[in-house]
């Protein structure tokens, strides 16, 4: 039975080969040999599922390194997103110092000719101290005044380069001539313990009551007369000749971003002005 | 060699048969198939379907268009033949006769499936099949018969007895 099988089997063989032997010798209308056609016919549909596998490789490859790639630019795009958003912050910053500057020029025009803006850069109100950079390279001599758009911040102590370290009018050593809008009563605005101002040398008869605004007399001499110093906030009488009066500043210090440097304002006054 | 003398002289004979000016029957006959079914039938040795196949290649050569249906009919036929013949007691000229009809419509059926993937068979119908198997089958008979006869032991007989 066995022999048999083996026999059915190679007699298949055998036709099969006797059969592609013939389809060798015999020519479709096309000229090709027959063999050829039915090699092609089984063979397609192996190139079929090669080229469909090939194909979703390559398919496969594409989006991965699409995939990448979309990585790779999403994190560009973070990274400028992110930039973007500390460029507006910065931005809406310069704004609002903008803004601060064209109130600052509306409170001194006579003054705006020679003042020099500066963009204050580092504060310390404890010692009572600011440093600002100045728009352009310019020395700024000692003392020159230095306004915000609220009041009167402090003054120049030292320049240089475009950076200008800055007394303020809270330090305990700072002190400013000042006087009430209508002029009766005249005192020294000196700094406190607490961030505030002391004014002193008030006489105990003068009518000055919580609330009153303070603005430079220019008695000083360092100041120009007019500018808002600071606001009353306590009157008690003391010991001595004169009251004890607070008074907290008019400059919001702690939050401003530019100042105006009230350089050469005096240019126009000559010395013997001055001592007449 | 004997048998390969007379397989050419078949086949000298089977083209004699197709020649355009002789009847279309004749054609049908084939003469070949008596060295497919007499080995079996003789019982020779199992080598028929081997020398079918070579009859078969020989076939090809000399008669269809292309080397490899012949072979494959002529061997198709010699296994049928062959594993048919051992499950029949009768070596008879009857034998030839149904042997030779197998043979032929296996032979004939064969060569129309072989050729019909190349694109080269004609149209099989029913009176050929019919006719070659008949005519084939009436070949074989009579070969078979003539064998039965068993002509040269009678003359040998004959010559004895005359010379006696």
């Amino acid at each position: 039975m066995n022999d048999r099988r083996i026999l059915i089997l190679r007699t298949g063989l055998l036709w099969a080969l006797l059969e592609l032997v013939a389809a060798a010798q015999v020519q479709t209308p096309g000229g090709e040999p027959v063999l050829w056609s039915w090699g092609r016919v089984t063979a397609s549909p192996i190139l079929f599922a090669g080229e469909a596998i090939g194909s979703l490789v390559g398919n496969l490859v594409t989006g991965v390194s699409d995939s990448a790639r979309l990585v790779v630019t999403n994190s560009r795009l973070q990274l400028e997103l992110e930039t973007a958003q500390v460029l507006q912050r910065i931005a809406a910053e310069d704004m609002a110092a903008q803004l601060e500057l064209n109130t600052l020029a509306a409170m001194v025009p006579s003054l705006s000719s020679t003042a020099v803006p500066a963009r204050t850069t580092y504060r310390d109100l404890a010692r009572g101290r600011l440093i600002a950079l100045v728009a352009v390279d310019r020395r700024i001599a000692p003392d020159t005044p230095v306004v915000a758009s609220t009041g009167v911040v402090g003054r120049v102590i030292r320049s240089q380069g475009r950076r200008c370290w800055i007394e303020l009018i809270t330090h305990p050593v700072a002190a400013i001539a000042v006087q009430t809008r209508d002029g009766r009563i005249q005192g020294l605005a000196v700094g406190g313990d607490a961030g505030d101002l002391d004014i002193q040398f008030i006489p105990r008869q003068a009518q000055l009551l919580r609330g009153v605004e303070l603005i430079t007399s220019g008695a000083d001499g360092i100041y120009p007369p007019g500018l808002p110093v600071g606001r009353v906030t306590a009157v008690r009488e003391s010991a001595s000749a004169f009251l004890e009066v607070r008074a907290e500043p008019a400059a919001t210090i702690a939050t401003t971003r530019v100042v105006l440097l009230l350089d050469g304002w005096m240019g126009g006054l000559d010395e013997k002005d001055l001592v007449q | 060699m004997r048998t390969v003398l007379l397989v050419v002289l078949s086949l000298i004979a089977q083209v004699a048969f197709g020649w355009p000016m002789s009847p279309v029957w004749l054609s049908a006959i084939l003469l070949p198939m008596v060295f497919v079914v007499g080995p079996p039938l003789l019982l020779e040795e199992r080598r028929w379907p081997h020398f079918a196949l070579v009859l078969g290649l020989a076939w090809d050569l000399v008669l269809e268009p292309v080397v490899g249906p012949g072979a494959i009919a002529w061997s198709a036929a010699a296994v049928a033949v062959s594993t048919v013949v051992p499950l029949v007691a009768d070596r008879s000229p009857r034998a030839w006769l149904a042997f030779g009809a197998l043979g032929a419509g296996i032979m004939v059926i064969a060569r129309h499936l072989a050729l019909m993937p190349l694109g080269l068979s004609t149209e099989l119908t029913w009176r050929y099949l019919l006719l070659s198997t008949v005519l084939t089958s009436a070949w074989c008979g009579v070969v078979g018969f003539v064998i039965a006869l068993d002509l040269q032991t009678r003359w040998r007989s004959h010559r004895s007895r005359k010379l006696r």
